[in-house]
């Protein structure tokens, strides 16, 4: 069984020296395992003792169903888990079973979650024709369902913006209607996260919880997320979306084609926001929205291949990106007819 | 288990892509040498300096595409060969031969009140009256077939080509990838849907609708 302790760009975890520098180190060891000084000790001893007398109670009492038993056992182990970087195969695929198990016990039906990796070769590009969006919003509804987002929040990871014609300014431009489109003498431009080559979004979490993948996508670990919202605020896009209560998917409508990074189910208190679908297109499929689209307006492909259809719509069409000077080279390119 | 050619073409992607990923930010300049002031390469320049050799990473469009036959365009000699679905088996009343076995001039109503025994609820309202008719793009010869402004005739499998006379703007961005709609997923076979899949010929315009989904505030 290999083991490696650098993520797949070379880079070491930070607490990963000393005598058990030979594999990953657990969730537990991240957090418990390094000196501090007594006041800090006591604070922290205390704190874990609560939230796991709660967690022991019910995984070590001998009056709790078999069931419940190994409900405690699967939470008391993801609670301790680690980054999702740091974990060799074998334990990225322990994570994503316990997933599926946990699930399977809850509501008794069954989920298939993937831990894919990155494709190679490949760099994902989008791009959004400004003249064929009508305003439909078919890539939003879709976006929701493939996705498992909350429906009580109504949380969509793809806005809609009605323009009124003259300029693009997104101040005056409104992302919350519901009245038949086109309306006269206005036009549409659909946002979403743009997967910059350069996010900010990256740079700022404290704990790591998100990360550029090779492919391009930048992902987010829901299980390491501890929701201060920092990427929330460092975004220029507005892409992130914050879970400030549980999500809420009925049973019937949920996709049960999930991904670890992807549209797994969340919970309270984490940030998620858009993938570009990447449990979709690590297996060669488009994004929901892109196969959503009535008009043919969303345009994707591989970037590192010279016959790809975006490809040619960046070196044939006119071409601009959102808040260009910025600097975080999104990935997301809009071009008229 | 793979080859050791394999594996060597393999990390080369890897490395390329690796290398590619630095170049694409503005502030990072490893790669490529010769090139002065690197971080201000165009952005045109610095994906094309990042093409590797297998960009469909092992994945394919195939599973996704359906049993419906295809059609290969070849016309378009800027871009590799892709693909359309077959036409004629999706026209209701094909092959239009069977009812059609004389010239079309020779099954005009003599009478005013002799109106159409087919085909009654098609309008044409594409362009004006002076620029089109139904001659102009069906073959009198043999309503089978459509035909070219020039007299050429072209399988309505290609009916593409009839769009493209005119709309040859459209058409170029169709073949290129920037318009209209692509079937299956990102990787090869490219396969994309015609101009009929979404603009009726007869009557192009699109209507207004209502959006696909309501905010809560609207439910």
């Amino acid at each position: 069984m290999e083991t490696r302790i650098d993520d797949r760009a070379g880079n070491l975890p930070e607490c990963s020296g000393g005598p058990r520098g030979e594999r990953p180190l657990t969730g537990v060891e991240q957090v418990f395992d390094r000196s501090v000084d007594r006041r800090s000790a006591v604070g922290a001893i205390a704190s874990g003792l609560l939230a796991g007398v709660g967690l022991l109670q019910t995984a070590c009492s001998p009056f709790a169903a078999a069931d419940s038993r190994e409900r405690a056992r699967l939470n008391w182990k993801r609670y301790f888990q680690g980054n999702f970087r740091l974990m060799t195969d074998a334990e990225k695929e322990e994570t994503v079973r316990r997933l599926e198990r946990l699930h399977e016990l809850n509501t008794g039906r069954r989920i298939n979650v993937q831990a894919t990796d990155a494709r190679e070769g490949v760099l994902y590009g989008y791009a959004f024709n400004i003249s064929k969006c009508r305003g439909y919003m078919d890539c939003v509804r879709g976006c929701i369902r493939e996705n498992n987002q909350d429906r009580q929040s109504d949380m969509r990871y793809i806005r809609i913006h009605e323009h009124e014609k003259g300029q693009i300014n997104f101040e005056f431009a409104e992302d919350d209607f519901f009245h038949e489109v086109p309306v006269p003498g206005h036009f549409y431009i659909g946002t979403q996260c743009f997967q910059c080559e350069n996010p900010p979004c990256v740079d700022v979490c404290p704990v790591q919880a998100t990360w550029k993948e090779p492919d391009g996508i930048v992902v987010v670990d829901y299980d390491w997320c501890i929701g201060c919202r920092y990427c929330e605020a460092a975004c220029p896009y507005d892409a992130r979306r914050f879970n400030w209560a549980d999500p809420v998917v009925p049973e019937d409508e949920l996709n049960r084609n999930q991904h670890y990074l992807g549209n797994r189910l969340r919970s309270k208190g984490v940030v998620e926001k858009c993938t570009f679908c990447v449990q979709r297109v690590r297996e060669g499929r488009n994004p929901a929205c892109v196969e959503a689209c009535p008009t043919g307006a969303r345009v994707f492909g591989n970037l590192l291949d010279p016959d790809s259809d975006i490809r040619w719509v960046l070196e044939n069409k006119k071409v601009f990106r959102l808040k260009e000077d910025l600097g975080t080279e999104p990935k997301f390119w809009y071009y008229m007819d | 288990m793979r080859s050791g050619f394999h594996r060597v073409v393999a990390v080369r992607s890897l490395i390329r892509a690796v290398l590619w990923l630095g170049l694409l930010s503005p502030t990072g300049c490893a790669g490529e040498a010769g090139h002065a002031g690197e971080e201000d390469a165009s952005l045109l320049a610095r994906l094309r300096s990042g093409d590797v050799e297998h960009p469909n990473a092992d994945l394919s469009s195939e599973p996704f595409l359906g049993p419906t036959r295809r059609v290969a365009v070849q016309e378009y000699s800027s871009r590799p060969t892709f693909y359309v679905f077959e036409r004629a088996p999706s026209i209701e009343q094909y092959p239009c031969s069977e009812c059609h076995t004389v010239m079309l001039a020779a099954m005009r109503p003599r009478r005013r009140a002799e109106q159409l025994h087919a085909h009654w609820d098609l309008t044409l309202v594409h362009a004006s009256d002076r620029v089109m008719r139904c001659t102009t793009c069906h073959w009198q010869g043999n309503l089978d077939w459509l035909t070219t402004l020039t007299g050429d005739t072209v399988s309505f499998d290609h009916s593409y080509q009839l769009c493209a006379q005119c709309h040859s703007e459209q058409g170029a961005d169709w073949a290129g990838g920037a318009h209209g709609k692509r079937e299956g997923g990102w990787a090869l076979p490219r396969v994309i849907q015609t101009c009929v899949a979404c603009h009726d010929p007869h009557r192009p315009t699109w209507d207004t609708r209502w959006p696909a989904h309501a905010g809560r505030t609207q439910q």
